[in-house]
């Protein structure tokens, strides 16, 4: 059975224990955390929702966490927050020390962030020539004056902005503040891969109708207006994703590039936790059942 | 000529939102959330203090994509 650490609000969730069968899955949500029983001991754990389905340390064969706590406990001291969070994360590190954890950790880029992962897929790819700096130490040896502000956290501000990618130049920058600093791409389309198992999942998508730099603050959240499609990576990109992701021991996650308009693909990023249903929303590509047989095989 | 200096909180913009239309109702039954129609599974999101969350119900990300 499939220990699914999620939120109870999480459509991606549902959708996964929709496709493998609710009997096969045991869904822990996070924020729900007392609806439900558990025992936890060194030798034994058992957890059982309301309505009477449950695991145990016997019958889990395989565990996914999957945005746990971008949900929230409401109404509950923080002490006890944090009490629940130990809890969930020793449940996961139980799976994890038995080798039946999928996907990546949750704090998986608490130890390898933005930078280190350039560093590593420049032996694969081109990347963006890439700053930060305190001071604005640095940015004077930058070659390129064509320069865009992202976000390392992507973190919201108090009064719950978002710090998209954002053309600036070099001489208006504060010198009190962080800054992440990359050369700006001229770019025709963003590319997405969304790596799961053995499976490469390439995803195209237009940039001739943006009207910013962003295509996350420029979406359509109509499911039926399709805005990624899918293509057959040359060999030298399949080449390059899958040494990547062997030298970075991951089987699951996204790769964010975006192609040239000499057709160059520049590595962005590597995303951990990346989101994917929104890819597939028609299910023509059959992310879900993929994903479904990655965390459940067949055999289980 | 006197350049003013910008900081990352001044280049800092609202993300998109999608109002919640109607409250979630999780069923332990059938480990998945109750929805009557597509478009209302499109829409819906986790709960926040009055934040904005990072993607919606069906996974689509505006502000951040990893946790």
């Amino acid at each position: 059975m499939l220990l699914l650490i999620t939120g109870s609000g999480d459509g991606t969730s549902d959708l996964i224990v929709s496709e493998l069968g609710s009997k096969n899955v045991f869904r822990f949500n996070y924020d729900l955390y007392n609806e439900y029983s558990l025992e936890l001991s060194p030798t034994y754990w058992k957890i059982s929702n309301p309505a009477g389905h449950s695991i145990d340390s016997n019958s889990v064969t395989s565990a996914f966490w999957w945005k746990a706590f971008n949900f929230y406990i409401m109404n509950q001291e923080e002490f006890i927050v944090e009490e629940v969070k130990y809890i969930f994360r020793e449940l996961y590190h139980w799976c994890r020390i038995r080798g039946l954890v999928k996907g990546n950790p949750h704090d998986f880029h608490n130890h390898m962030g933005k930078i280190n992962i350039l560093n590593l897929a420049s032996k694969y790819f081109f990347i963006p020539e890439t700053l930060i700096t305190f001071k604005l130490s640095g940015l004077p040896n930058l070659k390129n004056s064509d320069i865009v502000a992202k976000s390392l956290t992507s973190g919201l501000t108090t009064t719950n902005k978002a710090l998209f990618t954002t053309a600036v130049k070099k001489e208006t920058l504060h010198p009190d503040f962080p800054w992440f600093i990359q050369e700006k791409i001229h770019s025709n389309a963003d590319l997405t891969v969304f790596i799961c198992g053995e499976h490469f999942f390439c995803y195209e998508k237009d940039r001739s109708k943006l009207v910013g730099l962003d295509w996350r603050s420029e979406q359509s959240f109509d499911i039926n207006k399709k805005e990624w499609f899918r293509f057959q990576p040359s060999q030298k990109l399949l080449l390059s994703l899958k040494d990547f992701c062997i030298e970075m021991n991951v089987e699951w996650g996204r790769v964010d590039l975006m192609r040239t308009v000499d057709g160059d693909d520049i590595f962005l990023e590597f995303n951990a936790n990346g989101q994917w249903v929104f890819l597939d929303y028609s299910g023509d590509d059959e992310l879900v059942k993929v994903v479904s047989n990655y965390l459940m095989p067949k055999s289980c | 000529m006197i350049v003013e200096l910008i900081t990352p909180l001044m280049i800092a913009t609202a993300p998109m939102t999608i109002q919640q239309t109607e409250p979630l109702k999780y069923s332990h039954e059938k480990q998945s959330v109750e929805v009557s129609t597509p478009m209302i599974l499109a829409q819906y999101r986790p709960t926040t203090y009055g934040g904005t969350r990072t993607y919606d119900y069906t996974g689509k990300p505006w502000d951040n994509d990893n946790d």
